[in-house]
């Protein structure tokens, strides 16, 4: 029976920089995606830039620099999943993918045994700690709608309308715009969808819908001192797997 | 009571008492994809109370979240058509074909004004029986386990994953190796302002076996960096392409054969159509009767009508519990046919239609009035939309008309004459009277003027193992003929590779030294047939590997074991000299560069092994 130092629920950067940090670790993902807080939620095409210090964090960034993805302050979200499975393929990160976690029950020698359900049906994985790196802030949601406009101006207006607390960002690409809408707690994405869609109709938006992220993704969450980072807290890929890294290393 | 459920893949069961359920239903499905939303959806229209649950957070399966929409082959008829409209009439998405995001509106549209309750992002654990009666679920809703009773579940997962639950024999891959088809995953993106999406078969996964899944998913989506500068990324689509998953013992099997043959089962539960869609390469390596149709008969993309059972979607004794996806009672062949997403669609309505009925009827799933289940079906236009074809040529990629086609030998005989002589061929090997046609062939190859007719002959000779073909075998393998039959759009097969492939079945004992000409002789490889395609050549393969080298030495090997074996020769000795042959990667280096964990060199080392294993017994 093999005891992992590290269960981390939610892959994500700052998740694989805890793991690397520690080799004897292993992730457990719930979907069939590696970056579920920059790629799949399609959060910010902007971002601070950031100078990695370790070698990990530098063979990430080279990696994403020479693919295009770093590009005038703003980067190709949409890119970030594959290449940061190159990066993960070339690594020894241990990831289960398609992986809930069901059950975390501790053993009388603090031993976690951690339930989780996966294609091969329910598995145990024992790990002295276990590590969640999932989102955490409920109530800050956005789900995010990638769009094409000719006149961006007079979509941004219609379109600040009809959402209420909505926000538009440039995309990476020209003409393309990301539409960030508060979802709250918003459990159904389907629906939520659907809404958005009706109401883009009822707004007369000559834009066009080009993506619709399939989940709700955080943005702007407060750095939480002495806490495990968060993907969420940070607007650079790099700079959230450093500071998993350095946390590891730290505790 | 007893909990059924799978720990580490093995499937283990316990009882279950004192369970209070939380939900009751009449029609529980599981899985809102392609199959699940449909089968929900004609559940509640029947009246049934229905509850739709499904693993991730988004509706729509495959054709959704793994982007398949554009992949559309299976019958016309059933519901989905009118969301198929009604997503074309969009005007608020980008793009002249139908984003995915179109028809997951409709289909969230749809299921909510069917009444069914949806509940997304559940998972379920393990599934409850009473004796051989599959009575409810314990499903994992991402804070707690909950458990809903039902009067049946319809299992719409794909990849049977609540079927792998339950007491039933199950299967899954290729005969001989336990392979299954080559998973896929697709990308979107824009080029020139025009919308595209991208498919790119990804290698071979156990996508039952977590981590096996998990790293070749993840190399996969690593390996679509490829496509990052070819325009504008969107995105790579949220679920792998499993193309072949499971099936199980059911109270009716699909087979392959059946669907060749055109054979009717008593209750039809609906009418599937679609051409054999297998995407390996290995085609030496397939049974017989695969390897009659597609390879020697070249018909890859000859479509057929097939009739799926009703007792096809009903695990062996058990009740309760039905299916509506991919996972059927069937062999791998006719797995690879019926999946297509129009017909996951129609199964989803027709067994959601007949399990609505078994629940208000307080009846078992194949006893209901059958006659009342096809009026319905029909009239839902789900149960034969394209009545009218048999077998056809039809590839709906390109634009070229729908070619019916009969199998009889009379009046395809002439077409041996001709560079497209697969239905020829084909109506011989299923004859009626086979040395009649045996006969006619030969009188016919005696008369022929030219080697096309010739070797056409020979071929439909060799298909019905009549010794005769064996002249014109050996010659056209000697000659090293690299005429392809014209038959196929998508397809072709080498008329050497068929030479080969049949001098397995009929070859003597002497005709063993043809074919170690092929596979031990290093100067073979320099042959042009191997190095110059013709540019109308379409083999469907890709283009960086030789895959024309490939299929000729695999069916040399192939045919050379069968041989040895059917000849009593030695084959201890042929085992030595493969090994040695194999010893290093240079059969592999001359098919293709790619490294060791790439699809096709994984395919050529897999089938290394395969005949160091045949010839080691």
């Amino acid at each position: 029976m093999h005891i992992y130092d590290n269960l981390m629920i939610g892959s994500g950067y700052s998740s694989l920089g805890y793991a690397l940090a520690n080799q004897n670790s292993i992730i457990c993902e719930q979907y069939e995606a590696c970056d579920t807080h920059f790629y799949l939620p399609m959060k910010h095409f902007s971002y601070s830039e950031y100078i990695p210090e370790t070698e990990y964090g530098k063979k990430l960034f080279e990696m994403f620099s020479a693919h295009g993805l770093f590009s005038d302050a703003m980067q190709n979200v949409n890119c970030f999943e594959s290449v940061f499975c190159s990066f993960i393929s070339d690594s020894d990160a241990e990831i289960l993918i398609k992986c809930r976690v069901v059950e975390v029950k501790t053993t009388q020698d603090g031993i976690h045994e951690v339930t989780v359900i996966t294609n091969s049906g329910l598995e145990s994985i024992y790990a002295k700690n276990v590590i969640d790196t999932r989102s955490t802030s409920a109530k800050e949601r956005f789900l995010t709608v990638l769009y094409v406009s000719e006149n961006p101006d007079e979509d941004r207006k219609k379109l600040e309308k009809e959402f209420d607390g909505a926000y538009i960002e440039n995309a990476f690409y020209r003409g393309r715009y990301s539409l960030y809408i508060p979802c709250g707690e918003c459990e159904n994405i389907n629906a939520m969808r659907l809404d958005i869609c009706t109401k883009w109709k009822q707004a007369f938006v000559e834009a066009k819908i080009l993506y619709m992220a399939s989940v709700s993704g955080v943005h702007n969450a407060n750095i939480v001192k002495d806490e495990m980072p968060n993907d969420d807290w940070f607007s650079n890929p790099i700079e959230a797997f450093e500071a998993g890294y350095f946390y590891a290393k730290e505790h | 009571m007893e909990l059924y459920f799978l720990k580490n893949n093995i499937a283990e069961h316990h009882p279950a008492e004192n369970i209070r359920f939380d939900y009751t239903c009449d029609v529980l499905c599981v899985g809102a994809g392609s199959g699940g939303i449909y089968a929900a959806d004609a559940a509640a229209r029947e009246g049934a109370d229905v509850i739709l649950i499904e693993n991730s957070e988004n509706i729509g399966g495959m054709h959704i979240c793994g982007n398949v929409l554009g992949y559309y082959y299976g019958a016309e008829g059933g519901s989905y058509t009118e969301d198929d409209i009604n997503s074309r009439n969009e005007t608020i998405f980008f793009s002249d074909t139908v984003l995915p995001e179109q028809k997951q509106m409709h289909l969230t549209k749809r299921l909510k004004k069917s009444g069914v309750r949806l509940y997304c992002a559940h998972t379920p654990v393990g599934i409850y029986f009473e004796e051989n009666r599959a009575v409810g679920l314990k499903v994992f809703n991402g804070t707690e386990c909950i458990h809903i009773k039902a009067e049946m579940i319809i299992d719409a997962t794909s990849d049977g994953h609540i079927i792998r639950m339950c007491p039933v024999a199950k299967r899954y891959g290729r005969p001989v190796d336990g392979k299954t088809a080559p998973f896929t995953v697709r990308t979107q993106f824009i080029i020139d302002g025009v919308y595209h999406t991208n498919n790119f078969d990804s290698g071979y996964v156990n996508h039952y076996d977590s981590r096996d899944f998990s790293k070749k998913t993840i190399l996969a989506h690593a390996k679509s960096t490829k496509f990052i500068h070819q325009g504008e990324y969107i995105s790579l689509a949220s679920l792998t392409g499993i193309r072949e998953g499971l099936s199980f013992d059911g109270e009716e099997r699909i087979t392959y054969t059946d669907i060749i043959l055109n054979k009717q089962p008593e209750k039809v539960l609906f009418y599937a159509y679609s051409d054999l869609d297998k995407h390996g390469h290995d085609l030496a390596m397939e049974e017989d009767m695969y390897q009659n149709w597609r390879g020697i008969s070249n018909l890859s993309t000859v479509t057929a009508r097939i009739a799926v059972p009703m007792g096809s979607v009903v695990p062996r004794g058990l009740c309760g519990i039905v299916t509506a996806c991919r996972c059927l009672s069937c062999d791998s062949y006719s797995q690879s046919a019926v999946r297509m997403n129009r017909d996951m669609f129609r199964i989803g309505e027709c067994v959601g239609t007949a399990a609505a009925m078994a629940v208000k009827n307080h009846v078992p799933f194949l006893e209901i009035d059958y006659d009342a289940y096809v009026e319905k079906v029909r009239n839902y236009g789900c149960f034969d939309g394209d009545a009218q074809k048999s077998f056809g040529f039809h590839f709906p990629g390109n634009n070229m008309p729908y070619t019916p086609v009969v199998f009889d030998v009379d009046t395809n005989l002439h077409l041996l004459d001709t560079e497209t002589p697969g239905v020829a061929i084909w109506s011989c090997f299923i004859s009626d009277n086979r040395p009649e046609s045996a006969e006619k062939v030969r009188k016919k190859l005696e008369e022929a003027t030219t080697d096309l007719s010739r070797y056409n002959c020979g071929i439909a000779l060799g298909i019905m193992e009549d010794k005769r073909a064996l002249p014109v075998l050996r010659e056209i393998i000697e000659k090293r003929d690299c005429f392809y039959f014209k038959d196929c759009r998508r397809t072709n097969q080498f008329r050497t590779a068929i030479a080969v492939c049949l001098m397995g079945r009929v070859g003597e004992a002497a005709d063993a030294q043809l074919l170690c000409d092929i596979i031990f002789n290093d100067s073979e490889y320099e042959n042009t047939m191997y190095h110059t395609l013709k540019p109308d050549y379409l083999y469907y393969a890709g283009t960086d590997c030789n895959f024309v080298y490939f299929d000729v030495f695999t069916h040399a090997c192939m045919a050379l074991v069968k041989i040895y074996k059917r000849n009593c020769l030695n084959v201890k000795d042929l085992h030595e000299k493969f090994k040695t042959l194999f010893a290093d990667e240079k059969i592999i280096r001359r098919v293709t560069d790619s490294k060791a964990d790439a699809p096709t060199h994984i395919e050529i080392a897999d089938f290394q092994k395969y005949i160091l294993k045949m010839t080691e017994e």
